[in-house]
């Protein structure tokens, strides 16, 4: 049992005043059914008193069970804003947690970017190889999520935003390009203007210029290679 | 099994995989690529699935956690293999809820409309299309698992994942940590919640027209690789055949998650029923 001077918010007074006013309702009703019921008024008196006491010294505990320390970590309705139990959930549990770095200019942050019901769960890529058993060997029904019991098996991001190119042609614009990757640079042509370039990586990306125009103008046959 | 429906109180969780290796740059219908095509059907689900979302005051609830992996050429990694194919804010996240999704778009373009036929729309664009390499779908059914996984264990009530491959090509990266593709889709559909065990669907693209099926109940007479991908198709389950029967596409009992020699309309139609499992707000 937890001691009155170790909780939070209580009030002995106001407790031991109401443990009173219980006795004492105890000892009122005790009486009347002794004038009622024409049984001896000591004895009515005395298991009166009794089962008040009784009454009184169960609602202590109680009272003080419901308070919460102030040592006890937040629940979950605190945890804003992720959600309780969500394996991504920023501010969620600690071990569960598998968030990069925020990259410069993303705008992620949780309390900035909670959704409409306050909730921010981007689950990002695991970029950690805890250990344990594979996700596929633990059947049966969902279990609770232990800390230490995932896989990497994501590839590694940890560079990814740095090195993040969509291809796109340099001189038209367009997405569709083909792509090869050779020993020490990537090659592309483009699908529609036939522009063709090569990028070495660690090398900045050809500026872009978007020129609808051009598309169309010496597009290459067709290539329908093999599937692979 | 399969009768929870999605709310803000349990949401769905839903992953698709998308195949970026090199034969995705075949011509299709249209004057598109295979892969131009499953990113703009990719792109009009999602966007679907945003507007099915939005509420009151336009507030977009979260509904889902959406997972988007490509498996081919990784733009960003570089050489071959799975990633992630969310970019912009969203660039590196596995799962990202529906309310993050909406706010998230990498660019808003002008697009040719599947439903309005040549008609070109303003639509958000989450997925570009790009391809490269083989295929290595075991690797993606690994990635997606975990994540499938991840989101089971802390979702014990909710609808189970769904997990959607849209492919062109035969797997490439078979066995991989000691299963086939057959023994991978069982480890990812023995992932469960309490309402069920994770469906996966899959649907097989191709400029060739000839021999389409769409929810087949039998493989029989399919072409490799047909037989393979119907087997481990999950069969549909009853609410998602009354949606594909509400969509005027005729589901017969035992049908199975499945397409082949899908042309653009048929990914589109399979995507969205694929989807719809039923939102009900609380």
């Amino acid at each position: 049992m937890r001691q009155a001077g170790k909780t939070s918010g209580s009030n002995p007074a106001a407790t031991w005043a109401w443990s009173a006013v219980i006795v004492a309702a105890s000892i009122t009703g005790g009486l009347l059914a002794a004038a009622v019921g024409h049984v001896d008024w000591v004895t009515a008196l005395g298991v009166s008193a009794v089962i008040g006491g009784g009454v009184a010294l169960l609602a202590v505990p109680l009272g003080w069970a419901a308070q919460v320390p102030p040592s006890l970590p937040p629940g979950p309705a605190q945890r804003a804003p992720g959600r309780e139990g969500s394996p991504g959930a920023v501010g969620g549990p600690p071990g569960q947690i598998h968030r990069r770095p925020d990259p410069p200019g993303r705008a992620l942050e949780p309390g900035k970017r909670a959704g409409p019901d306050g909730v921010v769960r981007v689950m990002p890529l695991a970029v950690e190889a805890p250990a344990g058993a594979e996700w596929w060997q633990k059947t049966g029904a969902p279990v609770a999520r232990h800390k230490g019991t995932e896989r990497e098996t994501a590839p590694p991001l940890s560079s990814y935003l740095d090195s993040a190119i969509v291809v796109q042609c340099p001189r038209c614009g367009s997405f569709r390009a083909d792509v090869r990757q050779g020993p020490a640079e990537w090659s592309f042509g483009c699908q529609e203007c036939g522009n063709r370039w090569a990028w070495h990586p660690g090398t900045p990306w050809p500026s872009v210029a978007v020129r609808p125009r051009l598309r169309g103008e010496n597009r290459p046959p067709p290539r329908h290679g093999g599937r692979p | 099994m399969y009768d929870q429906r999605i709310s803000r109180k349990h949401p769905g969780c839903i992953i698709f995989l998308l195949d970026r290796s090199d034969s995705m740059k075949r011509p299709w219908e249209g004057n598109r690529t295979l892969a131009e095509g499953a990113a703009q059907a990719l792109n009009d689900v999602l966007r679907e699935l945003c507007i099915e979302g939005r509420k009151e005051r336009g507030v977009v609830y979260h509904y889902f956690d959406i997972g988007i992996f490509g498996y081919g050429l990784r733009p960003i990694a570089g050489g071959e293999g799975v990633e992630s194919a969310f970019g912009g804010n969203l660039t590196g996240y596995a799962l990202a809820p529906l309310p993050e999704l909406n706010d998230n778009p990498i660019a808003v373009r002008e697009v040719p409309s599947i439903d309005l036929g040549g008609t070109t729309v303003m639509a958000p664009v989450w997925v570009e299309p790009i391809y490269g390499l083989r295929t290595p779908m075991c690797e993606a059914m690994a990635v997606a698992g975990q994540y499938a996984f991840d989101w089971a264990q802390s979702n014990t009530d909710s609808f189970p994942p769904v997990i959607i491959n849209i492919t062109d090509g035969w797997v490439t990266d078979e066995p991989l940590d000691g299963a086939s593709l057959p023994g991978w889709a069982q480890r990812l559909t023995s992932i469960e919640t309490k309402d069920g065990h994770a469906l996966l669907f899959n649907i097989f693209l191709s400029p060739d027209q000839g021999d389409q099926r769409m929810l087949p109940t039998t493989d029989s007479g399919l072409p490799d690789p047909g037989p393979q991908l119907f087997q481990i198709s999950s069969a549909l389950p009853q609410p998602m055949i009354a949606n594909a029967s509400g969509a005027g596409i005729p589901v017969e009992p035992g049908a199975r998650g499945f397409a082949f020699n899908a042309n653009l309309r048929m990914l589109s139609d399979f995507l969205k029923i694929g989807t719809n499992v039923g939102v009900h707000d609380i």
